[in-house]
């Protein structure tokens, strides 16, 4: 099975971080600890979820799933610690005989977008127990579709047309329960408004699985990210709890430097790529007091295309630079 | 029962109804989003008896309903009309009163108790402000007045504040816990659900013009479309509707079913079924009671299937879908539920209208279960199909040939002549295996460089690449 060279997306690196920033925020929670947590993941040919976790929080208990039988071994064959439990088996089948032991943290790390992740979802928010860490991140790549085709001809104007209609009923055949507004052409024409679509349709399915009207569990989301490595992704993360704990964690969180505890606009992640060098000569300015401003001009040039596009580069380098992954080339 | 004697001597019971029967147990007949369905379908009435009519193609242009909500509060607001002085013992009153001298035409309500019933639904105080013409008034529903068994009767107030069309705008507040959580915690989802529900029970209204606002965003309408092929022409073999019409009784009818898209490939009514790919949202009848949708995409007995002759709903007849229409001017004569939305299935009109719709479902159930081996084939006769919606169909109809119809309600019906294959010849056999996913994927790559392609596409390709060698 052929994997992305997710251990090399300095991107990814971040929204992985991300979670181990927010599981030092979640520490300091009264009644909160650690120990009684365990993590669900999919780790990955080289399980770097799980090793990042066990590097911070030694005391998590760790269970990676992976369906496929290579992948499994290669697990295996990277194994870290005696601990973490490897299993091999598909989310849902490992869904239907889970019981909670204690608190949970599941991250449904998916590659890519289909109705029935928004259902895998769905049972891992029924399955948990209250303080439980959720975290689902989905492709949000806005593919080629026919809005963002220009017709060539007055012809070929009438068959996009007849595309366009096509492209909305089957995107509505498929997810329209989770659609909160009307489908338009912005949706799938500019990318910032289908991430919002995506959050949008994931909070609709996290109200659908813990409704508060029931008056048991609920979903607090406390963070929203997106990043491309090359293809955009949208990361949720959010708490389970009762309805009467929300406003607590919410004041609990708000310090939080990366929290979104009302589904706002989700935030970017767009560290640019530096090399050791450069990162050693910009640590001094860190964190920057100009927001990232000074962090460009003390390099004394560009890092991306223009000026603008650099300085917001070292802006999201700016919040992001703790998280920032060290790529080293080891020579045996 | 506890019998009472009163001062004139006569024996009697108590049989004086209570409000909490009203506030707490009527509204347990009905979800939230059908209760704010019912507020719409009073803002449609309104529009009616300002104009007096709902014919023609745009009837409600211009009229518009707006619906707000948050955690504390919920309100519509509509330029419809309003409630004039003169029906303002009707709107308040719990039920109909009997000789009610007004004739509305095209409304659904017959019962007089969608308005209150909404608003004892949702929360516990509510001020309704309307403006008809000269009539400018304002009535409070306190929770004092809820629990007060011996007070029936509500204050008019002159209106505090002057509305510059002629309209209502209902505001409720103090809402109900779980309410309030829908409202609050819940609104993405309460929004996808109600707009999902306008959308589709509103469909015919809005395209007729109507505009409605969920929290500012307006409700696009998602009418069936049945395919239609060549329309035209006079064909003699081709992918059409069904059609039936009828006049009873001052009921107007009109039934329509058809295929909304080409018929599912194995595949897809495998997907289906675990809820990979499509839901079956679209397929299914629609019934129609004065343009209001009271029953949406209905796969069920109520709607015939899984009767005479007709199967039990399956995934594979997701591409069969109809529409009844039934308008009359008066209301009591539609087989409509109090609720509205709901189907009377006792009305001996539904009942006998129930059986064209059989028997248009019958020949799409039999061409889908003829040509489900031959998807191919069929997905050409599929092509050539528009999609027409429900008026173009009807003005479709008048180029077609009717065949009378004997029976109790009469009418006339067009039979479409759907493609039939030949029989399937002795020679053909089909192939059919499983194999692991990852490795379908690695072919499904090899061959088209497309790891999702379908796994037929992928079984046959191999065949004919293998049968070529096979014939060197």
């Amino acid at each position: 099975m052929r994997h992305p060279p997710y251990h090399l997306r300095p991107n990814k690196a971040v929204d992985r971080f991300l979670l181990v920033s927010l599981l030092n925020v979640l520490r300091k929670y009264e009644g909160v600890d650690l120990r009684d947590y365990t993590y669900y993941g999919f780790g990955g040919p080289f399980l770097e979820d799980c090793r990042l976790l066990h590097e911070y929080n030694p005391e998590i208990k760790l269970v990676s799933l992976e369906h496929d039988n290579d992948t499994y071994k290669r697990q295996e064959f990277h194994r870290f610690s005696r601990h973490i439990e490897i299993l091999n088996n598909s989310l849902m089948n490992f869904l239907t005989d889970f019981e909670s032991k204690g608190r949970d943290i599941f991250w449904l790390d998916f590659t890519d977008f289909k109705l029935e992740r928004f259902n895998e979802y769905m049972t891992v928010l029924n399955k948990v127990g209250d303080l439980s860490i959720v975290k689902i991140t989905l492709r949000a790549q806005l593919d080629e579709n026919p809005f963002k085709r220009e017709p060539a001809s007055r012809e070929l104007e009438k068959d996009i047309e007849n595309d366009k209609q096509n492209y909305l009923e089957e995107f509505r055949a498929k997810y329209g329960k989770l659609l909160r507004r009307p489908l338009d052409e912005s949706c799938f024409s500019r990318q910032s408004i289908y991430l919002q679509l995506i959050q949008d349709m994931l909070r609709v399915k996290t109200e659908q699985a813990l409704p508060a009207a029931a008056q048991a569990n609920v979903f607090q989301v406390l963070n929203s990210s997106f990043y491309a490595d090359q293809t955009y992704m949208l990361s949720v993360t959010g708490i389970v709890c009762t309805i009467n704990q929300i406003e607590i964690i919410k004041k609990h969180f708000r310090s939080w430097q990366y929290a979104n505890l009302d589904w706002k606009e989700p935030r970017r992640i767009d560290v640019p790529i530096l090399s050791v060098k450069e990162r050693l000569h910009l640590e001094k300015l860190l964190p920057s007091e100009t927001k990232g401003k000074d962090l460009a001009k003390a390099l004394g040039y560009e890092i991306d295309r223009d000026h603008k596009e650099s300085q917001r580069k070292m802006r999201y380098y700016n919040d992001f630079y703790r998280f920032y992954p060290s790529f080293v080339k080891v020579i045996f | 029962m506890p019998e009472k004697k009163f001062s004139n001597g006569n024996k009697q019971v108590d049989a004086t109804p209570v409000k909490s029967f009203f506030v707490s147990m009527l509204t347990r007949d009905i979800t939230l989003p059908y209760a704010i369905l019912d507020l719409l379908d009073n803002c449609v009435d309104g529009i009616l008896r300002t104009t007096n009519s709902g014919h023609g193609n745009t009837p409600y242009k211009g009229f518009k309903a707006e619906i707000d909500f948050d955690k504390d509060s919920f309100c519509i607001h509509d330029n419809c009309g309003g409630i004039p002085w003169n029906l303002s013992d009707y709107a308040f009153r719990m039920g109909r009163p009997a000789g009610r001298g007004e004739k509305l035409i095209g409304t659904v309500g017959t019962y007089g108790i969608g308005m209150k019933r909404a608003i004892f639904k949702i929360g516990k105080n509510c001020s309704i402000t309307t403006k008809n013409g000269k009539d400018s008034y304002e009535i409070n529903i306190t929770p004092k007045w809820i629990l007060d068994e011996g007070d029936w009767r509500l204050p008019v107030e002159r209106a505090k504040q002057s509305m510059k069309e002629d309209g209502t705008t209902i505001v409720i507040d103090k809402l109900y816990p779980g309410i309030s959580a829908q409202f609050g915690h819940d609104k993405a989802s309460f929004e996808a659900d109600l707009t999902d529900k306008i959308a589709t029970h509103y469909a015919f209204i809005i395209e007729k013009g109507f505009s409605v606002y969920v929290n500012q965003v307006a409700v696009k309408p998602r009418p069936t479309s049945l395919l239609f092929a060549d329309p035209d022409r006079k064909t003699k073999k081709a992918i059409r509707p069904f059609i039936y019409k009828t006049n009873v009784d001052g009921v107007s009818v009109f039934l329509t079913v058809g295929f909304t898209r080409p018929i599912p490939s194995q595949e897809e009514v495998q997907d289906e079924q675990e809820e990979k790919k499509y839901s079956s949202l679209g397929a299914g009848w629609t019934v129609l009671c004065n343009d209001r949708a009271v029953l949406y995409c209905d796969k069920t007995e109520v709607t015939g299937w899984g009767e005479a002759g007709v199967p039990n709903y399956h995934t594979q007849f997701i591409a069969i879908s109809g529409i009844v229409e039934f308008i009359s001017d008066d209301p009591s004569k539609l087989p409509t539920t109090t609720t509205k939305r709901g189907i009377n299935s006792s009305s001996s009109l539904y009942l006998q209208v129930k059986n064209k719709m059989r028997e248009g479902m019958l020949l799409f159930t039999q061409y889908t279960n003829k040509w489900k081996t031959d998807i191919k084939q069929s997905k050409d006769h599929m092509r050539s199909g528009r999609a027409l919606r429900l008026q173009e169909i009807k003005q479709v109809a008048s180029n077609l040939s009717f065949m009378p119809v004997k029976g109790v309600i009469g009418g006339e019906q067009y039979k479409p002549s759907l493609p039939m294959p030949k029989p399937i010849e002795p020679n053909r056999i089909r192939i059919s295996f499983v194999r692991k996913k990852h490795e379908i994927q690695l072919v499904g790559t090899y061959l088209f460089e497309d790891a999702e392609a379908s796994a037929s596409k992928i079984g046959e390709r191999c065949f004919d690449e293998i049968l070529k060698e096979a014939k060197k």
